[in-house]
């Protein structure tokens, strides 16, 4: 008896809650980059659930000093330069209804403004498996996004279908989603149902604009044959170059292969 | 007392031809070797993810391999 009584209770403040006009939503995740330099950063999801419009800001490393610095180091074989770049705070404006993504980025201590289409996520949602996360009880889904795996798991009780990064379009917010590697990680620590208005872009503002696909192929992953080409014509004569290896052919960030070099292939 | 003698004498041999053979390096010996110089840049991008490069050039001596590594992290920095 006193279990149906709590159920009615629970399903009477749910009800409550998301009966109520509630424009705003806002969560708060932790995000873990388990990269070469692993990185812990704060993400905030901000969503105006009338217009269809979230905001992801993602925050600075938490780990370590923000601020680009070089340091050499001399070996037997030669000299050692690390490279540190500029950390900046982030961000991912997705309008649904107009169907395009904003975001910020940077790479070598340049900023970029990226417009991006919105990926549709083909989720499977065949799973039985669920967990809580936190004093929330999720269900799992799987999908593909841009080179890697992901599993996600989606809180039954919060039923909009939004997520971190560019993750969206499961029954309920995504609690926590990661990659197969274990790379990538987003994991909600906090929301809030009636949340403050958010600040969104002014996007007439974000300058230089350059589509996603000018940025990873001219950018972020820009060819070693092209770099190698630029670096040498940079150059003093006197110096001759004998050799350039690199590894900067391999792609290690969240998204790592695109729809428009699918589509090449399989023409 | 034959077998000191003989010891003391090795050694004093053994100094000269030792201090005659040190005479014939060149005193620039490291700088005439260098040849190769190889410069390895690992760039830190904001995720975390790093980009390693190695470049390795003719020079003639360690100032130059300083001056082209120098070069090198001008042009990444560009």
């Amino acid at each position: 008896m006193l279990k149906i009584f709590l159920n009615v209770l629970l399903l009477f403040i749910t009800t409550s809650l998301f009966g109520q006009k509630t424009p705003y939503f806002e969560a708060k995740y932790d995000i873990y980059y388990n990269t070469d330099f692993p990185q812990i950063r704060k993400g905030q999801l901000q969503i105006d659930v009338e217009k269809n419009l979230t905001i992801f800001h993602i925050s600075k490393n938490n780990n370590s000093s923000t601020e680009s610095n070089s340091a050499m180091t001399s070996t037997h074989y030669g000299l050692t330069y690390n490279i540190k770049y500029d950390d900046i705070e982030s961000f991912i404006e997705i309008n649904f209804n107009k169907e395009y993504i904003f975001s910020k980025e940077t790479h070598r201590n340049n900023i970029y403004y990226v417009r991006d289409t919105i990926y549709d996520f083909n989720w499977n949602l065949n799973y039985s498996e669920e967990k809580k996360i936190g004093t929330l009880l999720c269900k799992k889904a799987t999908t593909y996004f841009r080179g890697r795996n992901y599993t996600a798991w989606y809180a039954i009780e919060i039923p909009i279908g939004y997520g971190p990064y560019k993750f969206h379009g499961l029954p309920g917010l995504i609690a926590k989603i990661s990659d197969d590697t274990g790379t990538f990680i987003w994991t909600l620590a906090s929301y809030k149902v009636n949340a403050e208005k958010p600040q969104f872009e002014k996007n007439d503002e974000l300058k230089p604009l350059m589509s996603a696909k000018e940025y990873y192929e001219e950018v972020r992953y820009q060819s070693v044959t092209e770099k190698q080409t630029m670096l040498q014509s940079k150059l003093p004569k006197g110096i001759k170059l004998i050799s350039v290896s690199s590894d900067a052919n391999v792609r290690k960030g969240i998204e790592i292969k695109f729809e428009w070099e699918e589509e090449i292939k399989e023409d | 007392m034959k077998n000191l003698f003989f010891a003391l004498a090795f050694m004093l041999v053994g100094t000269f031809a030792f201090a005659n053979t040190f005479d014939n390096v060149p005193s620039n010996n490291i700088d005439e070797d260098f040849g190769i110089c190889t410069v390895t840049i690992v760039e830190q991008n904001s995720d975390g993810t790093t980009s390693t490069y190695t470049y390795q050039y003719e020079t003639s001596t360690a100032q130059d391999c300083y001056n082209s590594a120098q070069m090198v992290i001008a042009a990444h920095n560009r």
